[in-house]
């Protein structure tokens, strides 16, 4: 479970978070939406330790992780990754090294069964025979299924998704959602998504916090979001063509 | 108004922030060094990259400098020298100390460290920032790595390692440039007479060390620079160009301010 209490974080002038507060439960599936520069990604780095706030506390397991030493983080990091926007896949090394990195870190795998396990993720995202290419031939769908790859192959309890589906086509983007939602039903992991998209949110999620001026204007599921009496979830879900 | 006189705080605190940043990653990184085994094969990748691929250039450019520092040193001694012939002879042997003595304490380290700052220094920083722009270092981070013991102490250590190497590689490139141009260009003097007179400075192997310990601190100076600009790069492509600038123009005022201060210690 992840709980955020009072979750403050500025920069300089400019306040990005105002005293967040909510909780996710084990095995839910939510969905994190809001206009750009809103401070989406932010929250999400501050749950993996890669951020700290300026005030408020971040629990994971029931564990405060906000300013734990680099080895306390790293027990926390064993149980989350991170599949980031553009994948951030290490541009020095071939796919199945990327996928094999955090298995190699983290386990204590012989090389065998990393490689086995490595293969098994790569399958799972679609992608067995990529095995030997470089980030620099792949393309932008490919990428992220990689950064999927990298991000299952360690087995995690969450998954944090930084805009999975951006700047892909509708027929990769329903490609990249279905593939979100079987592995959250398959792995029974608790998956955050940051996104803009209304289909993702719509076909993957089971709840939607929606962030706007540091703050959430809206928590519950998606098909209730109509109702919102907010302005801007309404302007929102009207200029994603959803409304 | 207010931008006028605010500007010279902003100015300092921005400088003691960046002092501040370095000298704590710099810690970090010496820290880190107690993690070598785990990174043993980025330390070896890395003596590789700054040591190994390195040595061409380093050769090519002793052995050019060297070359000029001959004929300079031949130049000058034919136009205003006005000694009589029967001590030329003796006189010619200096020849080989001074442009020994040059190219060992100067020319080597000195042009060394430059072309290295072009070839590595820009390169850590421009790697190091596009990985922190394209989130790579995060995503590193997320996975339970420090990315400073995997990716600014290999480095490091790396050229701690592989710079007195390539300054010993540049001196004797160095002097064999300085042997070719010198007999080569004013004819009285012989190979034989320039090692005579290599031989007649006792200083020689003191000259080769205080290169070498120049060679260190150009070698720390232009890699824990070019980490700091790299680690700390923001403002995407730009800012990995701007990064790589400031590096190289920093690398090259530090060395010339070691190579001072290090000259008035040493020598």
């Amino acid at each position: 479970m992840i709980k955020i209490k009072n979750l403050y974080k500025s920069f300089g002038d400019k306040e990005i978070l105002r005293n967040l507060n909510f909780s996710i439960e084990n095995e839910e599936c939510v969905s994190i939406i809001g206009k750009s520069g809103i401070g989406k990604s932010i929250l999400l780095k501050h749950l993996i330790g890669l951020m700290e706030p300026d005030s408020g506390e971040i629990h994971v397991n029931n564990k405060l992780i906000n300013n734990l030493t680099f080895k306390e983080l790293q027990k926390i990091r064993n149980k989350i990754s991170m599949v980031f926007q553009f994948g951030a896949l290490f541009d020095f090394m071939n796919v199945i090294e990327n996928v094999s990195l955090p298995l190699k870190k983290l386990t204590d795998f012989s090389n065998k069964e990393i490689e086995e396990y490595a293969k098994k993720s790569l399958i799972d995202v679609g992608l067995e025979g990529a095995e030997l290419m470089m980030p620099s031939e792949l393309s932008g769908g490919m990428k992220k299924r990689v950064g999927i790859a990298r991000a299952i192959s360690a087995k995690p309890e969450y998954i944090l998704y930084d805009e999975p589906t951006t700047g892909l086509d509708p027929i990769m983007t329903h490609s990249i959602n279905n593939l979100i939602k079987k592995i959250h039903n398959e792995e029974k992991l608790t998956s955050i998504i940051v996104t803009h998209e209304m289909k993702t949110v719509l076909n993957v999620s089971d709840r939607v916090l929606f962030l706007d001026e540091g703050i959430i204007k809206y928590d519950g599921p998606p098909s209730k979001m109509y109702n919102c009496k907010d302005k801007t979830v309404l302007e929102f879900l009207e200029v994603s063509g959803s409304l | 108004m207010i931008n006028f006189f605010k500007y010279p705080f902003d100015l300092f605190y921005s400088i003691v922030e960046g002092l501040g940043k370095f000298f704590s990653l710099i810690f970090f990184s010496l820290k880190a060094i107690s993690d070598w085994r785990e990174n043993l094969s980025n330390i070896l990748d890395q003596i590789i990259i700054i040591g190994l691929k390195s040595l061409p250039i380093v050769i090519f450019t002793s052995l050019f400098s060297g070359m000029v520092a001959g004929m300079q040193a031949t130049y000058q001694f034919d136009i205003d020298t006005g000694i009589p012939t029967n001590l030329l002879g003796q006189t010619l042997r200096y020849l080989g100390s001074v442009i020994g003595t040059s190219v060992l304490l100067e020319l080597s380290p000195m042009v060394t460290a430059l072309v290295m700052t072009g070839k590595i220094g820009a390169t850590i920083t421009a790697e190091i920032g596009t990985m922190r722009i394209t989130e790579q270092i995060d995503a590193l981070e997320s996975i339970s790595f420090n990315p400073i013991s995997y990716l600014i102490m290999p480095r490091i250590i790396a050229s701690l390692i592989m710079f007195p190497y390539l300054i010993i590689v540049g001196d004797i490139f160095g002097l064999l440039g300085g042997l070719v141009a010198s007999t080569s260009s004013y004819e009285p003097l012989t190979a034989t007479m320039f090692f005579d007179g290599l031989k007649m400075n006792t200083n020689l192997v003191n000259d080769c060390v205080v290169g070498v310990i120049k060679g260190l601190f150009f070698g720390f100076a232009i890699t824990s620079i070019a980490c700091y600009k790299g680690y700390y790069t923001e403002g995407g492509a730009e800012g990995v160009g701007k990064a790589t600038t400031y590096t190289v123009v920093a690398s090259c005022i530090s060395i010339v301010l070691l190579d001072y201060i290090l000259a008035a210690i040493l020598l």
